[in-house]
């Protein structure tokens, strides 16, 4: 039996990194601009003794360095005043930078903390139209959208990979469904295989082609996963770029670059603008994140 | 339509929903910019401004009752922090924790139930074997409650 735990290590040791298989993150929350500002959410939850880090390189992302009880059960989350969401998953909606007015497509929404925090920057203006696949899942959601206090928002139970749709977008967040990584999940290495991953790319693939039909000439599509495995990131992207009219816009934030030598193949320059979080780099999950232009 | 004009007389609010789209038991406000963009129905399940859900009784929205607590209308009592946790755990609060926001509590009525200027949850104030107490009818606490 292949002991999947080696297969992935080595793999990552090939890519430059070599991990324990044990590494974590820490809890971050992201303070809910519809409801609050950063000032209070910071004092209050300091006065009831929790200790906040802000993490510089997200507008309004804080470590939770200790907390005397479980922020997620205390009653400033449960007025949405702020949501717990992992740092590098902060990042794309930071990336997309929506603005109020605009009409933007979350194509795989649940369970929406991107879709709330896309709210934040839109500041309850426009539109959000958000989908899943995942109709429990979409429950998740659905309670975020309320929790959070969003009401510029349409969320449909469909499968953004094959919907038709009569109107194209400026913007479009395609956050994959993906293989995950070790990091946030104590069983990945007992869960996952590199035949799970390689589904899970071609299913990408069929989102990314779909994302490219609705996105309009110069609009942006930014894409992310919180896998580390290059078929999900780099290879898809190099994919975009053999099969589209794309080009790759450079992203600001402490990971590296997106990888251009795996396995063998070279991959194009490009791919380097793109960002790639390893688990022990900024203290964060493992991520990736690619904004794309169409030209 | 008939649960949620209900729920509202009963907190003594002005409020009169317009534009409410019911989807699967549950009301949500459209504003001119959704219902514009509304075309294919199918396979909806969410749509702007979530007022609540038909159940037995109507239940609210954390949104329609932060809206109505900025009403004036409204009855509405605060609690302190540890009142609050004790609503929120599902708890009602006894009368001696109770600060009416205007006028006097009188039993049998409804109130929105305030934490440092933010709704709750809401309750009745009942009275119980001599005990008079706010009785919880909804408290946010159900959002942990319902993602079990």
């Amino acid at each position: 039996m292949t002991n999947n735990r080696e297969l992935f290590l080595e793999r990552y040791e090939k890519m430059g990194h070599k991990l324990t298989g044990k590494e974590t993150t820490k809890q971050a929350i992201r303070i809910n601009t519809l409801k609050t500002s950063d000032q209070e959410v910071y004092k209050t939850l300091s006065a009831l003794g929790v200790k906040l880090k802000k993490i510089d390189y997200l507008q309004q992302g804080y470590v939770v360095e200790s907390s005397p009880f479980s922020v997620g059960a205390s009653i400033e989350y449960l007025l949405g005043l702020f949501s717990i969401q992992e740092p590098a998953s902060q990042l794309p909606v930071q990336v997309m930078n929506p603005s109020p007015g605009e009409t933007v497509w979350d194509m795989c929404a649940a369970p929406g903390g991107k879709t709330t925090q896309m709210a934040e920057y839109m500041n309850n203006q426009g539109l959000i139209i958000a989908y899943d696949i995942d109709r429990k899942r979409i429950y998740s959601l659905e309670n975020h959208l309320e929790r959070c206090g969003v009401e510029n928002c349409l969320v449909y139970h469909r499968d953004a990979s094959l919907t038709k749709l009569e109107y194209s977008f400026s913007k479009i967040l395609l956050d994959a469904p993906c293989s995950g990584n070790y990091v946030t999940d104590p069983e990945w290495f007992q869960k996952r295989s590199l035949e799970d991953v390689i589904r899970n790319a071609e299913a990408q693939r069929k989102l990314l082609s779909n994302a490219l039909n609705y996105l309009v000439e110069g609009g942006t599509l930014v894409y992310s996963t919180c896998s580390l495995e290059p078929e999900e990131n780099e290879l898809n992207i190099q994919w975009l770029l053999d099969n589209y009219k794309v080009s790759l816009e450079t992203i600001e934030g402490p990971g590296e670059p997106g990888l251009t030598l795996f396995d063998g193949m070279e991959l194009d320059k490009r791919i380097t603008n793109c960002m790639r979080f390893w688990p022990d780099g900024p203290e964060t999950q493992g991520f990736f994140i690619a904004k794309v232009t169409k030209t | 339509m008939k649960l949620l004009n209900r729920f509202l007389k009963e907190l003594n609010s002005d409020c009169k929903p317009q534009n409410v789209m019911m989807i699967n038991n549950k009301s949500f406000h459209l504003s001119i910019d959704i219902e514009e963009y509304l075309g294919n129905k199918t396979d909806l399940v969410y749509a702007g401004k979530y007022l609540g859900k038909d159940k037995r009784r109507f239940k609210p929205s954390l949104i329609l009752l932060q809206s109505l607590t900025d009403e004036k209308a409204t009855r509405k009592v605060s609690v302190d922090r540890e009142s609050a946790w004790l609503f929120v755990c599902g708890n009602d609060i006894f009368e001696e924790r109770l600060k009416p926001i205007s006028g006097e509590l009188r039993l049998g009525e409804n109130y929105l139930v305030i934490f440092e200027g933010r709704c709750i949850g809401y309750g009745r104030f009942e009275s119980s074997a001599g005990i008079k107490v706010m009785k919880n009818l909804f408290d946010i606490g159900d959002f942990l409650r319902r993602e079990q």
